[in-house]
């Protein structure tokens, strides 16, 4: 394979994981807390962040067996050729339509907020451009462009700061006032921000030192864990407990009350900027669909399967304009998608391969 | 009989002039320019490879380097590309670095082009590759990296806080030039809510009686300005400076009085101009003139989300490009934060104590921590 060449350093491996995380989720993440969970909300991002780095770090103790393959390597390996296929394909459609929820999702976050008069299929059509220049190269070029991004558009978060003086820190008491149960419940709501981790199945053959690749991934979903509370929990003291239900996007809505001299409506353009952070996450996810195709056809250029990919994209955006109810129902079915792929597929698969490592130790004796 | 080929004496390169350096240039003899890549480094691990290039116009092209210091791979790509440029004859060292370079489809320039020899013996020094090519008072430096084209010998020749203020200077004009119109045209055009209202009404009285879109303006004015400086460029200096005189001052001034283009983007042209000329590197500033246009259409079709989409672009480029197949962005992507003493700011001289990571050099190190310290008081 010409791309398990091309290595990835353990600082873009963390930014590849936390750029997957963090993307068009965050900009309803506080409203869909608030209407579980109350301005508990924030408690259920820890409970979520626990249960994903669990399951990320039973990933990595699955890769370990097969370390110098990705995920489709190690079930050829294990079940043999056919179930390798038929993962891959499974692996295909989940990320592909994983990828098609949150480009379009941008889309239409774009159209709402900044170009309230361009069709979605030209917006997709504009945003394929540079993404079809990023995912034909290699998972090299994805890590250094995970990477810059972080560290350019770290200031986003400071301005996010900026409204907190009209916070209201009371709003977060009294902690635990609807008890546990609720919030137990509600992590379904939470846990689907931390989804985009199962891409360590496909990142961990690249990683140049693998023995970090445990510590690796618990950073990238404490940095994740991180912002969201920063943004949870200051929406929740910035809002009325009541109010941030009303608001689709509270948190590029909280923007709107800051003001300079020389600029207003900052929110425009800190929403700009923030679709480098979606296209963290969408760029990733496009680049394993198509690698998985490529592993399915055998081949090494993964170039022309991602102009198909992209030309696919285009034509059912054309065809079926998406709208954010349709955009919201098609993100729950692969939410519950992601739950089997990142949850208990790694699980069952590890207790598989222990227990067969188990056996055969036995064998020989 | 035959005599020897006439040549030019040395003088100081008239686009590369500096404050503090040798006032040295290149001159079209290769053998002179070796001399004098030859006079700063005085070691016998300085090598010179010669080769021929061209069949009709056979041209000498000498590569120097340091054998213990420069990346053997590197090296043996440079010379298997120059041993395949198969032509009549290679008149420039532009022309052969158009034959060598990794992208060519790329508006950035992969490999710099310079008529300084304290420049070329400086990168020398850093584990680069020098490639003289004779008959052309240019000589190749390669592998290139994005922020080597925002360098300049007076960077180290003047004090760190001085050379670091002026570098940021660059970048800031780096980013300007591409990005001021299209952020004019975006705001005018698209997202006027985000000005606030007292710069909105001084913007809108500038406005008042223009009849084009900003995008039109835009283009009229960058065009002007683009063509009255490639005919200041190729006359000659006295009717060079009317041209200027005419152009710039006149067609400025009554451009905006008969209502043609505003005030306001007068300003912004002649800022991005500015900006522009501030990059040392000639070629990289061309770039970023023609980058500049199709970032005014992106910007006039889709507001500030083409020029994210623009920006992505441009990155993609900066991330994936390669100089002699080492990365183009290092140390930025992939990112290196022991080599940003010499990117943004420059850290004082003996802080810097290895050579940059992007050469991938045999031998890193280049300086000893410890350092004279004046007459220090006890």
């Amino acid at each position: 394979m010409k791309n398990i060449k091309s290595e990835i350093t353990l600082m873009q491996y963390i930014l590849l994981i936390h750029g997957v995380q963090m993307g068009v989720g965050v900009l309803t993440l506080p409203r869909e807390l608030a209407e579980k969970a109350g301005t508990d909300g924030w408690m259920v991002l820890i409970l979520s962040w626990f249960l994903s780095t669990t399951a990320s770090l039973i990933i990595i103790q699955v890769m370990k067996k097969h370390p110098d393959g990705t995920i489709l390597d190690l079930l050829t390996h294990y079940f043999g050729k056919w179930v390798g296929k038929a993962a891959a394909i499974i692996f295909v459609l989940y990320f592909a339509v994983l990828a098609h929820v949150i480009f379009a999702r941008e889309a239409l976050f774009i159209q709402a907020w900044i170009l309230p008069y361009i069709e979605v299929y030209v917006l997709i059509l504009l945003l394929s451009i540079p993404s079809y220049l990023i995912v034909r190269e290699n998972i090299k070029i994805l890590g250094r462009y995970a990477e810059f991004i972080f560290f350019m558009t770290l200031w986003t978060l400071i301005t996010y700061l900026l409204p907190l003086e009209y916070a209201e820190w009371l709003h977060l008491l009294p902690v635990l006032k609807e008890g546990w149960m609720l919030i137990l419940t509600s992590v379904r709501a939470a846990i689907f921000s931390f989804i985009g981790f199962e891409i360590a199945f496909f990142l961990y053959p690249f990683l140049q030192k693998k023995e970090k690749a445990s510590i690796g991934i618990v950073v990238a979903n404490t940095l994740s864990l991180i912002m969201f509370l920063i943004i949870t929990i200051g929406a929740f003291a910035f809002y009325s407990p009541d109010e941030i239900t009303l608001y689709n996007e509270p948190t590029i809505e909280m923007l709107k009350v800051i003001e300079f001299q020389f600029i207003e409506r900052l929110e425009i353009v800190v929403f700009s900027f923030y679709l480098f952070v979606i296209s963290t996450t969408v760029l990733p996810f496009m680049f394993i669909t198509v690698f998985c195709t490529s592993w399915l056809a055998g081949k090494q250029d993964h170039r022309r399967h991602l102009i198909w990919f992209l030309l696919i994209e285009c034509a059912v955006v054309a065809l079926f304009p998406p709208s954010f109810d349709r955009n919201t129902l098609l993100q729950q079915t692969i939410e519950q998608a992601g739950l089997i792929v990142a949850f208990a597929f790694p699980l069952c698969l590890w207790a598989y391969v222990s227990l067969r490592g188990l056996f055969k130790r036995r064998a020989i004796k | 009989m035959i005599l020897p080929f006439p040549k030019r004496s040395i003088e100081e390169s008239p686009v590369e002039s500096s404050l503090k350096g040798a006032h040295v240039g290149f001159t079209e003899t290769g053998s002179e320019n070796v001399a004098l890549i030859r006079k700063q480094i005085h070691n016998r691990e300085l090598k010179i490879k010669e080769m021929t290039v061209g069949k009709r116009g056979k041209a000498k092209v000498s590569i120097l380097y340091l054998s213990d210091v420069a990346n053997q791979e590197v090296l043996k790509e440079l010379e298997e590309r120059i041993q395949k440029v198969d032509v009549d004859s290679v008149l420039g060292a532009g022309e052969l670095a158009e034959y060598i370079e990794d992208h060519p489809y790329s508006p950035f320039p992969q490999l710099l082009l310079t008529e300084r020899p304290d420049f070329a013996a400086s990168e020398i020094l850093q584990g680069r590759i020098v490639t003289v090519v004779d008959r052309s008072p240019n000589v190749i430096v390669g592998p290139a990296t994005f922020d080597s084209f925002f360098k300049t010998t007076d960077d180290y020749s003047s004090r760190w806080m001085v050379a670091s203020f002026l570098r940021l200077m660059r970048y800031f004009g780096f980013l300007i030039a591409i990005f001021l119109p299209d952020i004019y045209i975006a705001t005018i055009s698209f997202h006027v809510d985000v000005i606030p209202l007292n710069l909105l009404l001084s913007l809108g009285a500038s406005r008042e009686r223009i009849p084009f879109p900003p995008y039109i303006e835009a283009f009229i004015m960058e065009l002007t300005i683009e063509m009255l400086r490639e005919a200041g460029v190729r006359l000659p200096a006295k009717i060079g400076q009317t041209v200027g005189i005419v152009g710039g001052i006149i067609i400025g001034q009554a451009a905006v009085e008969a209502g043609i283009v505003s005030n306001i983007m007068v300003i912004v042209v002649a800022l991005t101009a500015v900006a522009s000329f501030i990059i040392p590197n000639y070629e990289m500033g061309s770039a970023v003139r023609i980058i500049r246009f199709p970032m005014m259409i992106l910007a006039s079709m889709f507001g500030f989300v083409g020029i994210i989409v623009g920006f992505m672009i441009l990155l993609a480029q900066f991330i994936s490009l390669k100089s002699l197949g080492t990365p183009y962005g290092s140390p930025i992507a992939p990112l290196r934060f022991p080599d940003w003493k010499d990117l943004f700011i420059r850290l004082p001289q003996w802080s810097i104590r290895n050579r940059p990571f992007s050469t991938s050099a045999m031998q890193m190190k280049k300086a000893n921590p410890n350092r004279p310290e004046g007459d220090k008081r006890r």
